[in-house]
């Protein structure tokens, strides 16, 4: 039994994981405003235009667990995924952004939804973002309308600010906890024939070496 | 008053009447005449200008006035009027041209890189002087790039780079740029296209404030800069309506305004995209661009292979860092000090030297990239260290560019990409097995193959299309050989998995009758034999094994997992959507139907577990990459515990990687299968031997 061949790259612990997270949505929606206040807490109208894909990442601990966030933005036009499927390719978890005050891009969030599911299946965990609420009086997407949708294909809807920092920390915490509960439901899947102690122990002795591993296999 | 008026009885009354009905002569008149006009009424001799030559006369004769005289002072006052309102008029437009000196001025208000002296200006008048007095000589392309290297004022910048185009329109045939756009007619006027309205509207505006947002020419929302990008922007979605508009273009227009007014800059714009190729980029399929970044990898490779192993280690595909480079050719992440510099040369030679700038750039920061762990890094590196450029660097790099010499490559890899694309197409077309192409595909790949054609025949650079396609001939018959060669090839690898796999199965019979014991089973010579063909140094590693003895017999080897990772590639590469790897599949699913007859060929199909404690946990990694397809990297690990022997030897049969240097997945795919079958075997035999490090195929022509 090879403990460190679990499916996460941090591999070793079981209480440490590595997610990539995908952002998606249409151009301007606040993607990387988004992103950029939850990793480095502030807002800059002037930043330029996303072009392909950028890159941030951001540590958290969640009830012990140590996670790492690899968060990808992207850009927001719809030519770019002629260059490949890069950004969402092994996502655990993606956060489709739109606009409240922009009907078509909570549209093309719904377009965003199909391909995703299509290409990932159900292993990746959604969640929808309503952001730009500080520009609420110009709302054209209704609520109701968007958390209904979000319900009916399992995902989390939240209405955020980066601007005002309206919970766009509840946006990543949540999405984290539910990549952790999924993680660790897939691994104790296989562990059902071996035995889910021998993963505990192996975690203690990460630093151990090898030749104490003769444990596993007892 | 009464000079007016002297023919009137009574002087009070008339003045009265003056100041009613001749208030407003009176008004010009004082505006007329000096400031230091005496009081009206008094009768005191008007002082006159001195420049006004009827002043004196009507001074000597004020009371007697003839008719004449009256007109000739009207005519004066007049004519003064006149110079006094043209005088208006001029510094109005003074200061009308004042304020376009300061929008000229704001606009260049960027850093420029590194000095740039008096002397390059002069440098500058000198040439383009030069080529005014004689039009139809073309400059010395050698003065030219050591004049770019020195530098261009920017104030200069816009009048040099229509100078560029001039000259390269010298070296070019009319019609070859015009008729590969014939669906497009470029002779619609700017102020036509204002006038209309585009579907990309949200497109561009959105991207108005995201758009050089520290400048200050751009940064007033829908100020003069935002508004004049929006036009330009506009006009060319309407313009070409294949590419409308696209992320990055922004970015370009916003540097020819910079140094061109509105209009002049559409057209630079339109030179940029039809004369220089610009256009491929920003197709939607992105086409263009995707040959670039292939051959940017390639380069890479051909270059520094650490820099490409390492980027290549790390999941850094060359569209993650480089796509931004080549649409905003450098301006949104590096200084527009930098990328005006590019545009220089970007303006005489083409859109290729933004691939040689990428390279170069990559090339000088290996220290850096060298010293990274992990993508996370890599691209930390790409955003805030790479994006640093000094005079120092960028001299470099512009030296790095104008000498080397790149172009036979970059033609050769465009090449090689488009015959990559069609022989994928082609094999998948006449050796599938599969269900037959929908006719839609079909007609989509024709179409695709079509347009890499079109697209490689522009590649070759427009400065010399008459040489060009001999050179495109050779290269695909040459490519042509090749195909035919890796045919025959493949045949051959065929043959060896077959021998390989018979192999692999007598050896774990024999294994297994011997799991105790110390005898390992014989390594059958046809084993070595293919081993040396794949592995270098595979034939050492045998015969040192046969001479040390083998410690122990490595039991029964589980398979099942081989096969496993075998369908976790096949649904990586279904995942992967790049219809090259469907080639791949035949020969996938020839070595499963091998598999699943579970004849004497055959691996042990799935589930079979083991039942003698021994396991085999191999997790091959396998990556693919999309533009440099040649290719596959696995890295194995696999561990054997084994209880009998009652200690466990982790071995890691590390990197394995496959670099047989070519473009055709299904020989590359056998060639996996086989290097995979020499592992197995290895596997089995290898015990307490540790690491079996690094192999390297190549099996190179």
């Amino acid at each position: 039994m090879d403990a460190s061949s679990t499916n996460f790259a941090t591999g070793s612990s079981s209480r440490s994981f590595s997610f990539k997270v995908v952002l998606l949505g249409e151009g301007c929606v606040g993607k990387t405003s988004v992103v950029l206040r939850y990793v480095e807490d502030r807002f800059n109208d002037k930043h330029v235009t996303t072009l392909q894909a950028s890159f941030l990442q951001k540590r958290i601990n969640i009830a012990g667990r140590r996670i790492q966030l690899a968060i990808w933005d992207t850009a927001g036009q719809e030519r770019f995924h002629a260059l490949g499927p890069i950004y969402y390719r092994d996502a655990n978890g993606a956060i489709l952004v739109y606009d409240i005050t922009d009907k078509d891009s909570f549209e093309k969030v719904k377009t965003w939804v199909k391909e995703l599911k299509k290409m990932l299946g159900n292993d990746i965990c959604l969640s929808i973002a309503g952001n730009k609420t500080d520009l609420e009086s110009q709302r054209t997407v209704s609520t109701e309308e968007a958390e209904n949708y979000a319900a009916l294909v399992g995902a989390k809807h939240y209405h955020t600010s980066a601007k005002l920092n309206h919970n766009i920390e509840e946006l990543f915490l949540d999405l984290s906890e539910r990549m952790v509960s999924i993680s660790e439901g897939q691994q104790r899947k296989p562990t059902t024939r071996r035995n889910v102690v021998v993963v505990e122990n192996s975690d203690t002795s990460a630093s151990v070496p090898e030749s104490n591993k003769t444990g596993c296999c007892g | 008053m009464n000079i007016w008026f002297t023919n009137k009885p009574s002087p009070e009354a008339s003045g009265k009447t003056v100041r009613r009905s001749g208030s407003w002569r009176h008004a010009i008149f004082k505006r007329v005449v000096s400031p230091s006009t005496p009081e009206p009424g008094r009768g005191t001799p008007v002082n006159y200008p001195a420049s006004t030559p009827v002043s004196s006369r009507s001074c000597q004769f004020r009371q007697k006035r003839s008719k004449r005289e009256i007109r000739e002072l009207w005519k004066s006052a007049i004519n003064q009027q006149i110079i006094l309102i043209r005088m208006e008029k001029q510094n109005l437009r003074l200061k009308a041209k004042q304020q376009e000196a300061d929008v000229k001025r704001l606009k260049l208000s960027y850093q420029e890189l590194g000095t740039c002296d008096e002397e390059a200006s002069d440098t500058w008048d000198l040439i383009m002087g030069q080529a005014q007095s004689n039009p139809t000589q073309k400059c010395d392309i050698q003065l030219l790039n050591s004049a770019i290297l020195r530098g261009i004022p920017k104030h200069k910048r816009g009048q040099v780079w229509q100078f560029f185009m001039q000259q390269r329109k010298m070296g070019t045939d009319q019609s070859t740029s015009s008729t590969n756009y014939s669906h497009i007619n470029l002779d619609i006027p700017y102020e036509q296209l204002l006038r209309q309205l585009t579907s990309q509207q949200h497109a561009i505006l959105i991207d108005l404030g995201r758009t050089f947002p520290s400048h200050q020419y751009f940064s007033s929302p829908l100020g003069s800069g935002q508004l004049a990008l929006f036009n330009i922007l506009k006009a060319y979605s309407l313009l070409d309506t294949d590419v409308g508009y696209c992320q990055g273009l922004s970015f370009v227009v916003g540097l020819l305004l910079m140094h061109y007014e509105e209009e002049d800059a559409f057209s630079v714009l339109n030179y940029m995209m039809f004369n220089l190729g610009a256009r491929e980029h920003y197709k939607p399929d992105m086409l263009g661009l995707q040959v670039k970044l292939y051959q940017l990898t390639r380069l890479i490779h051909d270059q520094d292979p650490d820099i490409q192993l390492l980027l290549y280690h790390n999941d850094v595909l060359p569209s993650l860092y480089a796509a931004p480079w080549f649409l905003t050719m450098f301006a949104s992440q590096f200084p527009v000090g930098f990328a005006v510099r590019v545009l220089d040369l970007v303006m005489l030679h083409g859109v290729d030297v933004i691939a040689k700038f990428a390279l170069a750039i990559v090339l000088d920061h290996k220290k850096e990239l060298m010293q990274c762990n992990g993508l996370e890094q890599v691209m930390e590196c790409f955003k805030t260290v790479v994006t640093q450029i000094t005079s120092t660097k960028l001299d470099r790099y512009l030296r790095k560019v104008i000498d080397a010499e790149w172009d036979k490559q970059m033609l050769t890899y465009a090449v090689e990409y488009s015959v990559m694309n069609d022989e994928a197409f082609n094999t998948f077309l006449s050796e599938s097995s599969a269900p037959q192409m929908p006719v839609r595909l079909q007609k989509s790949v024709s179409v695709e193959s079509k347009m890499v054609q079109t697209e490689n025949s522009r590649e070759t650079s427009p400065t010399n299309t008459g040489e060009s396609h001999p050179i495109l001939g050779e290269l695909i018959q040459r490519q042509n050989a090749e195909i035919s060669k890796l045919k025959q090839e493949k045949a051959e690898l065929r043959k060896d998995i077959q021998t390989l796999l018979s192999c692999v199965l007598t050896m774990q019979k024999l294994a297994k009758i011997s799991s105790k014991g110390a005898i390992c089973p014989p390594v059958p010579p046809q084993v070595t034999d293919i081993a040396s063909k794949y592995v270098a140094g595979g034939a050492n590693y045998f015969s040192s094994m046969m001479e040390n003895g083998w410690s122990s017999a490595g039991g029964e080897i589980n398979s099942s997992s081989a096969h496993r990772e075998t369908l976790k590639v096949v649904e990586g590469i279904r995942r992967e959507e790049w219809n090259g790897w469907h080639s791949v599949i035949p020969a996938l699913s020839e070595y499963h139907g091998v598999d699943d007859n579970g004849s004497s060929h055959g691996i042990p199909p799935l589930d079979q577990d083991s039942d003698d404690n021994s396991s085999d946990h191999s997790s091959h990694h396998i990556t693919f990459e999309k533009s440099g397809a040649s290719r596959v990297g696995i890295s194995s690990s696999g561990s054997h515990e084994k209880l009998t022997q009652n200690n466990n030897v982790t071995s890691t049969l590390s990197v394995f990687f496959i670099d047989l240097n070519r473009n055709q997945g299904e020989t590359n795919w056998l060639g996996f299968l086989c290097a995979n079958a020499i592992l197995r075997l290895m596997s089995i035999t290898e015990s307490g031997m540790g690491i079996f490090s690094v192999s390297r195929l190549d099996s190179s022509l």
